[in-house]
């Protein structure tokens, strides 16, 4: 090394591991030797801390590239907050590989190994929260067959089933309550999970009913507790725990039926909400979906539903105001109450007293906006 | 044309629209895209025999299918990567919580391994590593590749009047599988508790038209339920293609892929009860001294082999089982393995698991060898 040369090193700089100050020499010969990923992966590495510390021979997959003086790594993934790295250049290797070196030089035999530990600062987020549970009431059939669970921010997936526990009166967890789908239950934007009760506890007629009983028993109060190791999308756990209180009824079996809905006629010329009660809870999310209002050349009325009042209660928006006149009330059939009853069928068939019905037709509704008496 | 008579003019709108379904048939298969692909998630992967690859995106509502390079090489006798869990997550960065193998495909000709893949963080993503061979982990990019997608949305019937919205989709695809020409994908819905399969014609086209089909199985002989199917495999029973398919707690029912095709509904005939607490979550067909069998990986229970003879036997389940945890039905050896969580067939002397070793909580990938 002639004396006042600066040697290279190792510098984590705009998401990327860098190589300064390589022999000019050593360079320009790598560089015209055209090294694809695999070849700079021989030479120079990037690992996690924790796969350095445990010898798990694997580097980050990532892409190499020379930009005037400098090689750059560029991890396949951006490097995670939180996390360590060690990154390691076999200098010698890269001197020797090189080549055109006098015929004799050994050289590189003395060129160490140039390595840096870096490490990415974790990402200040507010904490992510569970915003609420669906069914909105605390007061719930027996054959409760599915919640959904409503959280602030996106949320990581794959261990879902280890944070949600069904506790009963005297704390104790209610084992192999839940149907666990491995590919897990989400939104699009991962922000609402779909919680389902193992249907096999819940049917009539089914072993593990017999033997293990219903989860939730008539009479009884539980609790849904989901714990704050739950993390969401960026790796960071919940701001706390959530609880949610379940005070169990009789189980609902029969299919669901629109007797005993009301609907509250809005007024025409104005944007007043229409609104329609039933007696019985509805799924919260069905309920949004599958409830539309229809102009008499069935054209769709646009604006917003809300499902309230413990999900008994469905209330319609208008973007514009009513014309007087007619409209209907459109009702997919495939439309659930938290047990999976729908108005083909009730989530379980009785063979022995009725055939399934299979239909798509929607059910109907009618009302009137008038003009207020004057 | 003249149309001075009403009954020919309805006459030749038939033909025409008869010739127009006739040209579409005959029509040359589409040609795939050029293009990235985005995913949004990734859940379930499996080949065709040609090496074609299918990717299912829940959160995308999309199935994608890739060409793979495809050369025959020797395959090992063994293949061993210890710490699959610890490697996948030093390859993309992260630690082994925030690295999750959601699924195992074995590649056809190359016999490579491909692993579906979820890493965690901001936006979470969804990859396919493949493993060569010497237990190299390659993540494969989706950027410039040929490939054919197909929507996993619902669509509406001919002249149905339901509302668009009725038909958008939330749902988790368990398993898919292909045959004969056609890609079976298993689903299960977040919001409204049904359970279907869904086939698409492949090459996939433009106009490709899920055929759903809701299954049921029955239990006991009185009520007619649906269940999630957790895993299923084409498998021939008496001569016949049938899908085999595994429920959780945990009914083993088989359908007639000829009753498939031609319902919309269809109730399977229950031929075992694996026995209570448990999920089947792999399905996979092998031959051994010239016998057929079905090996059954499951959740909480240890392997399971079927053999095709006792399945051709298999009587319809109608009764209910004596007691918790008590199997029925079909009967299965027990095989001393456990911890088995994706299971493929590798060649004529192993199989391909992972397997969560029980003594030092280590997960491996590795060759199991077919003593059974």
């Amino acid at each position: 090394m002639s004396f006042g040369q600066v040697g290279p090193s190792l510098i984590f700089v705009d998401h990327s591991v860098t190589v300064v100050n390589l022999n000019n020499d050593v360079l320009a010969a790598i560089v015209r030797q055209n090294w694809n990923d695999e070849d700079w992966q021989e030479t120079f590495r990037t690992y996690t801390w924790h796969a350095r510390r445990n010898q798990i021979q694997q580097p980050l997959a990532g892409h190499y590239h020379v930009d005037g003086r400098v090689v750059y790594f560029t991890p396949l993934f951006p490097f995670a907050g939180g996390e360590t790295y060690y990154a390691v250049l076999d200098y010698g290797r890269l001197w020797k590989k090189s080549g055109g070196l006098p015929v004799g030089d050994k050289s590189y035999e003395n060129r160490e190994s140039l390595d840096l530990i870096f490490a990415i600062p974790a990402s200040p987020t507010s904490p992510t929260f569970v915003e609420l549970v669906y069914p909105a009431s605390d007061t719930l059939p027996a054959n409760l067959l599915r919640m959904y669970i409503h959280f602030s921010a996106p949320m990581s997936t794959g261990e879902a089933y280890q944070h949600i526990q069904l506790q009963d009166e005297r704390g104790h967890i209610v084992e192999k309550s839940f149907l666990i789908v491995d590919q897990e239950l989400w939104d699009t934007d991962r922000r609402r999970f779909t919680l389902l009760f193992d249907p096999g506890r819940i049917k009539r007629g089914i072993q593990s009913n017999l033997d293990l009983g219903m989860p939730l028993h008539d009479g009884h109060v539980y609790r849904l507790v989901i714990d704050s190791t739950w993390r969401d999308e960026n790796g960071n756990a919940l701001s706390c725990n959530y609880e949610k209180r379940i005070v169990v009824t009789a189980p609902e079996r029969e299919k669901l039926s629109n007797d005993g809905w009301k609907i509250f006629e809005p007024e025409a010329s104005s944007k007043s909400p229409m609104v329609v009660q039933f007696p019985r809870p509805l799924d919260h999310a069905l309920a949004l979906k599958y409830i539309v209002v229809t102009d008499t050349f069935n054209n769709i009325i646009p604006g917003k539903p809300a499902v309230t009042n413990g999900d008994r209660t469905w209330t319609f928006y208008p973007d514009k105001p009513w014309t007087a006149g007619h409209y209907t009330l459109q009702i997919s059939p495939y439309l659930e109450d938290p047990a999976g009853n729908n108005f083909n069928n009730a989530f379980d068939v009785d063979l022995s007293v009725s055939r399934r019905v299979n239909s798509d037709e929607p059910i109907v509704m009618s009302f009137v906006a008038k003009n207020e008496m004057n | 044309m003249k149309t001075n008579h009403h009954g020919r003019v309805k006459t030749m709108v038939v033909m025409i629209l008869l010739a127009s379904v006739i040209t579409g048939l005959k029509a040359a298969p589409p040609a795939p895209k050029k293009g990235n692909i985005a995913l949004k998630s990734l859940t379930s992967i499996t080949f065709n025999k040609d090496g074609i690859l299918f990717l299912a995106d829940p959160l995308g509502t999309h199935v994608y299918a890739i060409e793979t390079q495809s050369a025959t090489q020797p395959n090992p006798d063994k293949l061993n990567v210890a710490n699959i869990d610890e490697k996948v997550a030093a390859l993309l960065g992260v630690q082994v919580k925030d690295a999750k193998i959601v699924d195992m495909a074995v590649h056809p000709i190359s016999k490579e391994i491909y692993l579906a893949v979820t890493r965690t963080g901001s936006p979470a993503q969804s990859l396919l590593i493949k493993i060569d061979h010497k237990g190299n982990l390659q993540p494969l990019t989706l950027n410039n590749v040929s490939f054919y997608e197909t929507s996993l949305t619902d669509v509406p019937a001919p002249g149905t009047k339901l509302p668009k919205e009725w038909h958008s989709l939330n749902m988790a695809v368990t398993d898919m599988a292909f045959v004969d020409g056609e890609l079976f994908v298993a689903g299960l819905s977040g919001e409204q508790f049904s359970s279907k399969m869904r086939r698409f014609v492949f090459p996939f086209t433009n106009q490709s038209q899920a055929v759903q089909l809701e299954i049921f199985h029955t239990s006991h002989d009185t009520y007619e339920t649906h269940s999630p199917i957790e895993t299923f495999l084409p498998f021939p029973i008496n001569g016949q293609m049938n899908i085999l398919a595994g429920y959780g707690c945990s009914p083993v029912a088989k359908f007639s892929l000829q009753d498939i095709r031609s319902n919309k509904q269809l109730r399977g005939v229950t031929l075992a009860e694996l026995g209570g607490g448990n999920r089947p979550v792999d399905m996979i067909a092998y031959k051994k001294d010239g016998k057929d069998y079905v090996l059954i990986a499951n959740s909480d229970r240890t392997m399971m082999r079927m053999s095709s003879e006792d399945l051709d036997k298999g009587k319809p389940l109608t009764t209910v089982v004596p007691g918790a945890y008590v199997n029925a039905g079909v009967n299965y050896l027990a095989i001393a393995e456990v911890g088995v969580m994706q299971l493929d067939d590798f060649n004529d002397k192993s199989f391909i698991v992972i397997q969560r070793n029980i003594n030092d909580g280590s997960l491996n990938l590795k060759t199991m060898e077919k003593w059974f």
